[in-house]
């Protein structure tokens, strides 16, 4: 009997306690999905399917005290997992409703073809972002979080003040060009062999790797010699061509150091 | 008629500026297709109130949208650039232009109406320039930002919209897209060079303020030593943007 009580405790407990809910919303207009506030560990996907699926370990339990009491100043908890969604102009607003959803996983699926942007750009964020196989334009603003995208095509634009951004590309987006930055921060890319870009770095005082076979663009850096000394110009940035080049990628860090790798 | 065609053609539809047979079909449409009637009766509404307030400041935090921005501009009132639907479609249309124009060229027109068919192909042009900046997403606004200093003319309607970009757009990548621009053209209009030191005081990312402190360093400009100097001593500016100020000021002399 005691070890059938073992047992249920090994098997059932962790299920229970891992259970997940889930909440789906299907968005009027396919144009563009803003998540704020929802400073938990986010993980995003894609999805096939037409509807903005949710799904979160949200435990979000009033104290006793609060019993018949609202949360003052916060959003209606329309889904169940601490979360509000809304829709409005075709943005549709996913936004954490209290503090404690930075102890929560949030799983959260986006049809292909939605702009998605975060702004976890806050003091109290716990984690950092991870988002594997995203494919379609992403907004990211951090301020120490680290930002890792991996197997993803973007375009991106990613915003850090001190946080490390990495980006691994499965394809560079020949849609819309790419923009990674970081005070402190390392921004490293990763990009398959044979894609195309145009790649403008500028940093301060970090260095910048590289493996890829780049060939300078800009005209500044011809002879000099040969075409007259008016033609100097002071910049604090350069640009490079990647296989011929194509869509631009923008890369700046202020004291991290930049790293270019062949994927 | 398809719904997307139906959605596109809405805002002329409401202001009776399409031709009778298209204004026909849409009719019939909006008729049998809910989703079309109730976007058709949102946007007639929001039309009619925005035409019932046209002078009404937009709030802060629309300052991005350029919308506001153009249509109160008078170069452009006559110019309904909220019909420009989206980027892609947009640039076709360009492109389009374009072709005209080198055809036109190549033929041999008169100059008067090469000239006259290059005039509206700019025009045309910057619409479309201004019409991606207010577009939702941060890559499709980056590339707007990059896309005029293609333009070769730095007039003060793009200026004030790259000011406005670098001082209150959401997103810090296209606000640092807006200043290499700005940097960029700064020796087409001179008026560009104020409005970089006056960002400097409405920053508040460090990376931007970085940014600000090196185009304006880099470019030799004296005048705004005072106001990086006073951004070397405040304290509450963050770290590294003050020894930043404080290393690049020597520079200036």
């Amino acid at each position: 009997m005691k070890k059938v009580t073992v047992l249920l405790a090994a098997f059932v407990l962790p299920l229970l306690s891992m259970s997940q809910e889930k909440y789906e919303y299907s968005p009027k207009v396919k144009n563009r999905v803003e998540i704020t506030n929802l400073l938990g560990e986010i993980s995003l996907k894609n999805t096939s399917e037409n509807t903005i699926v949710i799904e979160s370990d949200a435990n979000f339990e009033k104290p006793e005290r609060a019993e018949g009491l609202q949360l003052l100043g916060a959003m209606e908890d329309n889904t169940g997992l601490a979360v509000n969604v809304s829709e409005e102009d075709g943005i549709v607003s996913i936004t954490g409703i209290s503090k404690q959803v930075r102890d929560f996983n949030y799983s959260i699926s986006i049809p292909a073809g939605i702009a998605v942007s975060i702004d976890y750009h806050s003091p109290f964020a716990s984690g950092d972002l991870d988002i594997d196989s995203y494919n379609g334009s992403l907004e990211i603003k951090t301020l120490s979080s680290d930002v890792k995208l991996n197997n993803c095509s973007g375009p991106f634009t990613v915003n850090s003040v001190s946080g490390d951004v990495e980006v691994i590309f499965s394809n560079v987006s020949q849609g819309e060009p790419t923009s990674l930055a970081s005070v402190s921060g390392f921004v490293d890319v990763s990009i398959p062999a044979g894609n195309k870009a145009n790649i403008e770095i500028s940093n301060l005082t970090g260095n910048v790797y590289n493996n890829l076979n780049l060939e300078s663009a800009g005209k500044e850096d011809r002879d000099e010699r040969s075409e007259g000394l008016g033609a100097i110009k002071r910049k604090g940035k350069t640009s490079y061509k990647l296989n011929g080049g194509g869509q631009e990628i923008y890369l700046k860090s202020v004291s991290g150091n930049i790293y270019l790798r062949k994927k | 008629m398809k719904c997307e065609e139906v959605k596109i053609n809405l805002p002329e539809y409401i202001d009776k500026k399409l031709d009778k047979d298209t204004t026909e079909k849409i009719g019939i449409h909006i008729q049998s297709c809910e989703s079309c009637r109730e976007l058709y009766s949102e946007l007639k509404s929001f039309l009619k109130f925005t035409d019932s307030f046209p002078e009404v400041e937009p709030p802060g935090d629309m300052k991005e949208e350029f919308l506001k921005l153009v249509e109160t501009n008078d170069n452009f009132k006559d110019k309904r650039i909220i019909q420009l639907p989206d980027w892609i479609k947009v640039a076709a249309i360009l492109i389009i232009g374009a072709g005209t124009f080198i055809a036109g060229y190549f033929t041999g027109s008169e100059n008067t109406e090469v000239a006259q068919l290059q005039s509206e192909l700019n025009s045309m042009k910057k619409e479309v320039l201004l019409a991606g900046l207010k577009d939702y997403s941060g890559p499709q606004r980056i590339e707007a930002v990059h896309n005029i200093k293609t333009m070769g003319n730095a007039d003060d309607a793009l200026v004030n919209a790259l000011v406005y970009t670098m001082n209150s757009d959401k997103n810090v990548n296209v606000r640092l897209a807006a200043i290499n621009t700005l940097s960029e053209m700064m020796d087409k209009n001179p008026g560009i060079k104020n409005e970089l030191i006056h960002s400097l005081s409405l920053q508040d990312n460090p990376l931007l303020q970085i940014s600000l402190i090196q185009v304006l360093t880099e470019s030799g400009i004296k005048e705004a030593k005072d106001k990086i100097e006073s951004i070397s001593k405040d304290e509450n500016t963050n770290e590294q943007v003050r020894e930043y100020a404080k290393s690049m000021i020597k520079t200036i002399i």
